[in-house]
């Protein structure tokens, strides 16, 4: 009998629930009538007027930035049922799944967006239909990137996370929190994939580089006798066993109005590390003492390593109108250069510059290749190789076929940088501080074949306020296509490995032996922020 | 009502007087003796409202009793609120206390005994750096411990499974204070019910819970994972306090199970065989006796100057700054002498003044070096922030916000200082958060609706001073105080009061003479009543180290009496020759607060 009841109980519930469910998906959709027309498109934020989205991409959420009593929202394409949101704070949360749908049967196709907003009376407003575009090429899955405050000297909560683009879901690479709240910065992957990557680690618990190749992760000193100073802004060699890096020490000062921080690059070089041997090469050419050198790239086939490199300065000091001390931090410009390299004999090329300084007026750094090897992008800016405080930093492009240059689409009025290709060469995100000329945020842009760009929209967030609250940066995107496949507990466990359990990495000894011809390589890298 | 009811009953209305007397004089002992609202400066409480922060803080073992206690402490408007909050806490870890024994002996009239926990409480915040997060942990795990004793199931599996599934929400709730519960429990188990299987799982349980929550689930460090809400580790000095604590509980059930099994219960039944009343007023007597006998200044006598001479800074208690001051005895700190001269710049009395204090850390104790503004980071930028020196404000407001977290004077702070330099949107980010800071919803909307209007805002009252001041040159600096910015400032707005003194104060620390001389006719050009007494004495000091064509200055800046002191210092200096011993001591006596003395016997070397 009690058996019964309880049985009878359950039964009545499930009935509301089916009831209720059969009721929400059956509600008809809302009908505008008489809306009055507004010849502008709606002030809508982020900003997701006039893009390409991926095929694959997650909800682009948003806040409506007009005035009104409630809003309504409809989404659209060639195919499928339009989709409906309706709120009356105007916070535009799109169904996941909807979404998912729509996007999937609209690749190639537009994306109209309309936004109704009600007033007080009742009159409803019809602004001009956002148009975008669906792409028919899918974005890699996850971006994986490093997440902190906007610092200065000191930090607390930093780490490399990955966000699946796909969806919301963001997960922690390395929180510096199981590492002893120590610095982490120079996270890469070779060719978009997660078989072999690398972070950095400064500081407690030991400052090192977490290397996974073939699934297995070691902990690496990649300071030598040559370099004091461990690597940083890596590049993968296209066979995967290279990966070059930028040694050196960076001098941090604060300017009195505008952006406070930036950075003087005084000594850098660059640092051939072989995976197999555990051995770090140089040569004069990417390390020389009258030059500074940083940001390598290997080509596609990995025939030249890129760089950009400056000449040294004759003194860092300069005076000021005011006759006072001040910083030639103007006066330092990178070209980019690039120097053959047979990897199978460990030999070096000639030197030759592929786009001067001099002709060019701007200061180029943070080449990155297409994986197709027909594009190098690049962040140009009036000077030094840290563009991300210079508001002027801007993206370009040269194709390697043809020579040509050009200042890509995407840009702001406000510094890019720190992209990163897709593994079809079809997207690019990157840092921008577009949205407030402060916060580092991620962007994503479509490139066609023949290099044109759509405009930037910034990573969709599931809180439609998110990029008005967040106080976080998120700075050195880099495109995957899977997730990373250890934990972070692991990743801190081997990033606690004691000084002997840690590989040192030896040193060429044909370097070895050309050490004293060989550039003063920098004391300590201090790289505490080096990417905000 | 019988007379066996009311014999029964006074006891139990002397426990509870006892432990209102507990109470109230916890009360008193924390708002005359602690002022536990210094707690909320050093321990800076961060609450915002909304999903998120308490998601956030969920992710973390402990992480919802550390959001409570963030949240109550918004509510400490005053020592009293705070004293209230605390007693409250201490009483009911008492009562908690008492109700877990009553759960392991026979006898229901536990009493005194009870209340020694919520008394080393009472010491542990002695230091202001005692997280206020423990009492709360400690008093749901009480709770639970006391249901759990009272309630639970007399079935062994379903009581085992309900242990385990206790100890897990505690271990998520209150981080490694759940160790109490556990541990209590497998001695309960062990000892009082003889359900030995359950005593020895739950012991697993406990060992082994908090080093696979950090494995898989939570990003935490294991050992944080362990003594979250247990340990403060960071203060070592009150590590035997809290080990004590925590002995306390562990030791009190043993004592019990061995009473219950010893001749020693008779022992003691016959040794305390008079009333329980009796008893009771005799513990309250040593309790109270405890309070008078505990020193009255706190732990750390300097870390408490600081942190009250901070918090006057704070809210603009510039006189009880200089008041703390003149009365604190110890070594002075580039803090102390920081709020100091800052206090006196408020009171217009600067460089008639700053001599009276011991200024034995020269320039460090007027703008504090890289490593004292990295410490005291908030405090750093709030001086800039006054001086107009905006960039600077703003990196010292950068390294409070990331060492301190998003309270809400920081993202004021840091909100203004964007809105000011047309970041308005990235301004706007700092006031959304501002609102969601209880009590600062108001504020915010005021500067999110001034915000709009970039062209109004550099005019509205907040923003008008630092407006005027804030340079537009660049200036290039390498994070280090220096003159060139106060020169800078000076530039800009050359009525920048507080450039202007800070550099000539900055000026007589280091004993630029040379400076001082040279700027001395600013004091006439912005009309300044009278040129300050410090001046004066650099300026006659000055002459009398290098005679040149000082003469017209002296006699136009240093007033009479001002000579004729130096005059008597002289002449006592050139004593000291003769008489060295008692002539110093009389020098510091009648010239101690004076710019000569400081120059020649406590400016530091270079």
């Amino acid at each position: 009998m009690k058996n019964q009841n309880i049985i009878n109980r359950i039964k009545k519930f499930v009935t509301i629930i089916l009831i209720a469910i059969l009721t929400i998906s059956c509600s008809t959709r809302k009908d505008i009538p008489n809306a009055k027309e507004e010849a502008r498109l709606p002030i809508i934020n982020p900003d997701y007027t006039g893009i390409v989205i991926p095929p694959n991409c997650s909800p682009l959420n948003f806040s409506i930035k007009e005035k009104g009593e409630n809003f309504l929202v409809q989404i659209s394409s060639k195919h499928g049922e339009p989709i409906q949101v309706e709120d009356n704070s105007g916070q535009i949360n799109i169904p996941f799944s909807d979404w998912k749908e729509l996007l999937a049967q609209n690749a190639g196709e537009n994306l109209k967006i309309e936004i109704y907003s009600e007033q007080k009376n009742g009159q409803w407003t019809r602004f001009n239909a956002i148009e975008n575009k669906i792409a028919t090429e899918k974005i890699d899955g996850y971006v994986a990137y490093r997440k902190f405050g906007p610092l200065f000297n000191q930090w607390k909560k930093m780490g490399i996370y990955q966000r699946n683009i796909e969806n919301f879901d963001e997960t922690p690479i390395l929180p510096n929190k199981l590492t002893q709240d120590n610095c982490m910065n120079c996270h890469n992957f070779w060719q978009n994939g997660t078989d072999r990557w690398l972070l950095h680690t400064r500081f407690e618990p030991g400052t090192a580089m977490l290397l996974c190749v073939d699934e297995k992760i070691k902990k690496i000193d990649t300071r030598t006798e040559f370099n004091k100073s461990p690597g940083g802004y890596p590049t993968w060699h296209p066979s995967g066993n290279l990966i070059a890096f930028s040694v050196g020490k960076p001098l941090q000062f604060f300017h009195t109005i505008g952006e406070t921080r930036d950075e003087l690059d005084r000594v850098l070089d660059i640092i051939v590390y072989d995976v197999k041997k555990n051995m770090v090469t140089t040569t004069p050419e990417i390390s020389s003492p009258d030059r500074v050198e940083v940001w390598p790239l290997w080509s596609h086939n990995g025939d030249y390593l890129y760089f950009c490199s400056s000449n040294k300065i004759d003194s860092y000091t300069v005076k000021s109108q005011k006759n006072e001390d001040s910083l030639a931090y103007g006066n330092i410009k990178f070209d980019l250069m690039r120097i053959l390299y047979d990897a199978k004999n460990n030999t070096w090329g000639k030197l030759e510059t592929v786009i001067s300084s001099a002709q060019t007026g701007f200061s180029i750094s943070q080449p990155k290749i297409s994986p197709d090897g027909r594009f190098i992008v690049f962040t140009a800016s009036s000077y030094g190789s840290f563009p991300i405080f210079h508001s002027d930093a801007d993206l370009y492009s040269y194709d390697l076929r043809n020579g040509a240059m050009k200042r890509l689409e995407l840009n702001s009025d406000r510094a890019e940088g720190f992209h990163s290709w897709s593994s079809n060469n079809r997207w690019l995100v990157y840092s921008s501080k577009r949205q407030d000329g402060q916060f580092t945020g991620i962007f994503i842009s479509h490139i066609d074949s023949a290099g044109v760009t759509s405009k930037g929209f910034a990573l969709p967030q599931e809180d439609p306020l998110f990029y008005e609250t967040c106080l976080e940066i998120f700075n050195v995107p880099e495109m995957v296509k899977e997730s990373v496949k250890f934990s972070p507990q692991t990743l801190a466990r081997i990033a606690h490995l004691e000084e002997q359990e840690t590989q040192k990495a030896t040193l060429d000894p044909k370097v070895k032996a050309n050490k004293s011809k060989s550039s003063p390589a920098a004391d300590s890298w201090i790289n505490t922020n080096m990417t905000r | 009502m019988t007379r066996f009811e009311l014999k029964r009953l006074i006891p139990k209305i002397g426990i509870w007087t006892q432990e209102l007397i507990f109470l109230i004089a916890a009360f008193f002992y924390l708002h005359s003796q602690i002022n536990p609202i210094l707690m909320l400066e050093s321990q800076s409480p961060v609450f915002l409202k909304g999903a998120a922060f308490f998601n956030g803080s969920m992710k973390i073992p402990g992480g919802f009793v550390n959001w409570l206690t963030a949240l109550f402490m918004q509510y400490w408007s005053s020592d009293f609120w705070a004293s209230l909050y605390l007693a409250i806490c201490f009483w009911l870890i008492a009562i908690l206390t008492r109700m877990w024994i009553n759960t392991l002996t026979e006898k229901k009239s536990t009493h005194t005994f009870n209340i020694i926990p919520a008394a080393i409480f009472l010491l542990l915040h002695g230091n202001y750096y005692f997280p206020v997060n423990v009492e709360l942990s400690l008093i749901v795990n009480l709770v639970f411990l006391f249901l759990f004793n009272k309630y639970s199931f007399s079935n062994q599996w379903v009581r085992l499974v309900a242990g385990i599934l206790i100890s897990v929400i505690l271990f998520w709730f209150t981080g490694g204070t759940f160790l109490v519960f556990a541990v209590l429990t497998v001695l309960n188990e062990i000892l009082f019910k003889k359900k030995y299987v359950n005593g020895v799982v739950l012991f697993f349980i406990a060992v082994v819970l908090p080093y696979a929550g950090s494995a898989s689930i939570f990003y935490v460090p294991t050992r944080q994972a362990y003594l979250q809400n247990l340990i403060a580790e960071e203060n070592i000095n009150l590590m035997t306090n809290q080990y004590l604590l925590y002995a306390f509980y562990f030791i009190t059930p043993i004592v019990i199970f061995i009473f219950n099994f010893s001749s020693l219960k008779r022992f003691v039944q016959k040794v305390t065989d008079f009333h329980q009343i009796w008893k009771i007023a005799l513990g309250t007597v040593l309790l109270l006796a405890t309070f008078y006998i505990t020193p009255t200044k706190p732990s750390n006598y300097l870390m408490r100057t600081v942190i009250q001479v901070n918090q006057f800074a704070r809210n603009g208690n510039w006189n009880s700054i200089l008041e703390a001051i003149s009365k604190y005895t110890d070594k002075m700190n580039p803090i102390l002498l920081y709020q100091t001269n800052f206090a006196l710049f408020k009171k217009n009395l600067l460089l008639d003044k700053m001599f009276f204090f011991n200024q034995s850390e020269g320039h460090k104790g007027l703008l504090m070096d890289f490593h004292w503004c990295s410490t005291f980071s908030e405090e750093a930028s709030n001086i800039y922030w006054d001086m107009g020196l905006v960039s600077e404000s703003q990196h010292w407001a950068h390294e409070a916000l990331e060492q301190k977290g998003y309270l809400p004077n920081i993202l004021k702070r840091l909100g203004m200082i964007y809105s000011l330099k047309g970041y308005n949107n990235a301004g706007n980010r700092y006031f959304n958060n501002l609102k969601k800071v209880p009590f600062y919803e108001e504020t915010a909307d005021e500067l999110l609706k001034l915000n709009q209007d970039p062209v109004t805002l550099p005019k509205s009252s907040s923003y008008q001073r630092i407006a005027s001041v804030m340079p537009t040159e660049d200036f290039i600096s390498l994070g280090r105080p220096s003159p060139l910015n106060m020169e800078t400032l000076l530039r800009r707005n050359p009525l920048n009061k507080m450039a202007f003194e800070y550099l000539m104060a900055y000026d007589l620390l280091i004993g630029n003479l040379k400076g001082v001389a040279k700027r001395a006719s600013y004091f006439e050009l912005v009309n300044y009543p009278h040129m300050p007494i410090h001046i004066q004495e650099a300026l006659i000091f000055k002459e009398s180290i290098s005679p040149d064509s000082g003469k017209t200055s002296l006699q136009r800046y240093v007033t009479p009496a001002v000579i004729n002191r130096f005059v008597e210092y002289r002449k006592i200096l050139i004593d000291i020759k003769k008489d060295r011993s008692g002539t110093t001591t009389k020098l510091r006596g009648l010239f101690g607060d004076t710019y000569w003395y400081y120059y020649m016997f406590i400016k530091p070397k270079k």
